[in-house]
């Protein structure tokens, strides 16, 4: 029953009133609700017919979805299996070829002759390549023993594996590994901090000016670390006679070596989300301030983003940042937050809130 | 958006293509198309997809081709009961029909909650797919009871808005899925009506 009492109500209340009834409709679902939380949604209820109305009906929505159970059924379904894993299989391949390409243009280079590129080509059978991301680049490397590495912003890695070992060299930047088990191979990061060896893996390891992050995302990593000594090649493979066995590292920790183990840590899943989270090329914000933001993106351009006031550098910030595209990330800024962007120079530019 | 939603859309009728190779009812074709949404719709809910018009024109054709196998299997079936009972063979019918119409509710609330923005569909599908409790899944998101309860609220009241933008009758999403025998229509019709 309507009355013109209801319909003389300004939009936004409306709209008021739906999200204040949304949400109370998920606050009674909760296992041990309050006496006083009861209470409090009477009297909220109490105030209108239109609050009344509104929550009656918005409950019968809610309670009427049952049916969206059904989806879970459907993810079951025998016909969607294969082709989801050929989607997997495609994404792989995709980055192969990339690769490859990639592997015969560095080929062509080592027969022109630059010294600053050493394969390793002679050892039988062996595979070597060296891999370089630039600022803002990401890039995923298929290995012929089907492991995968994920090359960060600015980093290099070197790759030689032998008929005895599989050896990385991360010599700058941050990069994930997802090993193929192979016992007889084992799998080792080596940088000059130390050691990481995989016992059939995923992991990431982040380079530092001092420091060795490493973060494990699924089974084990023994740790080694390097005790401090002048900076060595570390392209040259060195044998770790100098190295202390450490510790074991399992899936959902994260440890910090510099010039020894410095912490282990647990990491909690959302969070260890967020660690990996640039695998997918792109990096999210759920509330993190403009300052930390920007001291993320920071690694992956070649810009000197300043933030003008503190107040500016505390507000929150949720945004999607795809790596290499920092003029989206500035328009999006603006959009979401009002924030303007001054071309201080072509390298340098100035984030500030107008008045 | 959703990538699987955005590739149905723009894929509606190679889709329709490939199940009416193996299916020459239009009606068939219509279901089947939807199911193909829906079962790379739900793929899409636990994992990003890479290629999602491949993945569909695949599932497409998967679910046309055990749809032909199942129909078989059912058609000798029912023969059989037919000449048991007639009351057995209306029965049937009528939840095969009731069972047409689920879909169809499903495959356009799917469509709702694909076109949500990504950290809300996340929470609705945890909590009304997946059945977690607001705690549970403040737990595994690291955020508070409080956020998850505003996020699931918000999701709730933009798909609804969604259904409303798009003319759905609400009441078809809260009540038993629409009857389809010609009496239970009529039925129907009065009752919609006087209300």
């Amino acid at each position: 029953m309507k009355t013109d009492s209801l319909n003389i109500i300004p939009l936004p209340d409306n709209k008021r009133i739906e999200s204040e009834a949304a949400e109370w409709i998920m606050r009674l679902q909760e296992d041990n609700i309050t006496e006083a939380r009861i209470a409090d949604f009477k009297q909220w209820r109490s105030q209108s017919n239109r609050h009344k109305k509104t929550f009656e009906e918005l409950s019968r929505f809610w309670g009427g979805l049952d049916f969206v159970e059904q989806l879970a059924d459907y993810g079951q379904n025998d016909a969607a299996i294969e082709p989801v894993q050929q989607d997997r299989a495609a994404r792989r391949m995709k980055y192969f070829k990339r690769v490859a390409v990639g592997a015969l243009a560095a080929t062509i280079l080592v027969m022109v002759g630059i010294p600053s590129y050493k394969f390793a080509t002679r050892i039988e059978p062996g595979f070597a390549a060296t891999y370089q991301t630039a600022i803002g680049e990401q890039e995923t490397i298929n290995l012929p023993d089907g492991s995968q590495i994920i090359l960060n912003t600015n980093s290099v890695v070197s790759v030689a594996f032998s008929k005895e070992n599989r050896k990385i060299f991360l010599s700058k930047g941050e990069a994930f590994f997802e090993v193929e088990s192979d016992k007889s191979k084992p799998f080792s990061v080596n940088t000059d901090k130390g050691i990481v060896t995989a016992i059939g893996t995923a992991f990431s390891v982040r380079l530092t000016d001092n420091k060795l992050d490493v973060l494990v995302t699924e089974g084990r990593v023994t740790l080694k670390s390097t005790p401090l000594k002048p900076t060595s090649d570390i392209l040259i493979p060195n044998k770790p006679k100098d190295v202390l066995p450490v510790l074991e590292v399992s899936a959902g920790q994260a440890a910090v070596l510099g010039g020894g183990v410095e912490s282990v840590s647990i990491v909690l899943p959302p969070a260890l989300e967020k660690q990996v989270d640039w695998q997918d090329g792109e990096l999210s914000f759920k509330g993190e301030t403009l300052g930390e933001v920007i001291n993320d993106i920071s690694r992956y351009t070649d810009l000197t983003i300043e933030i003008a006031g503190e107040d500016l550098r505390a507000q929150r910030i949720v945004a999607y940042y795809k790596v290499g595209d920092v003029e989206r990330l500035f328009e999006a800024l603006n959009v979401m937050a009002n924030i303007e962007v001054e071309r201080v120079s072509n390298t340098h530019v100035k984030l500030y809130r107008p008045n | 958006m959703s990538k699987i939603l955005k590739a149905f859309q723009n894929q509606q009728q190679a889709i329709r293509r490939i199940v009416g190779k193996y299916r020459s009812n239009p009606a068939d074709v219509e279901d089947l198309a939807q199911d193909v949404f829906l079962a790379g719709f739900a793929a899409e809910l636990r994992g990003d997809i890479h290629e999602p018009e491949r993945l569909l024109f695949r599932i497409a054709k998967n679910l046309a081709i055990n749809e032909v196998v199942r129909k078989v299997n059912t058609t000798s079936q029912s023969i059989e009961d037919s000449s048991i009972s007639s009351v057995y063979k209306d029965k049937s019918l009528i939840l095969a029909d009731d069972a047409l119409d689920a879909r169809q509710r499903l495959f356009i609330f799917s469509q709702a909650l694909a076109s949500l923005p990504p950290e809300l569909r996340r929470v609705f599908v945890m909590r009304r797919v997946e059945g977690l409790k607001f705690k549970q899944i403040a737990t595994r998101l690291n955020v508070s009871v409080s956020l998850v309860e505003k996020r699931v609220a918000a999701a709730m009241l933009q798909c609804r808005a969604y259904l409303i933008e798009n003319e759905y009758d609400l009441a078809d999403f809260w009540a038993d899925p629409k009857p389809k025998t010609q009496s239970e229509i009529e039925a129907f019709k009065n009752r919609v009506i006087k209300d």
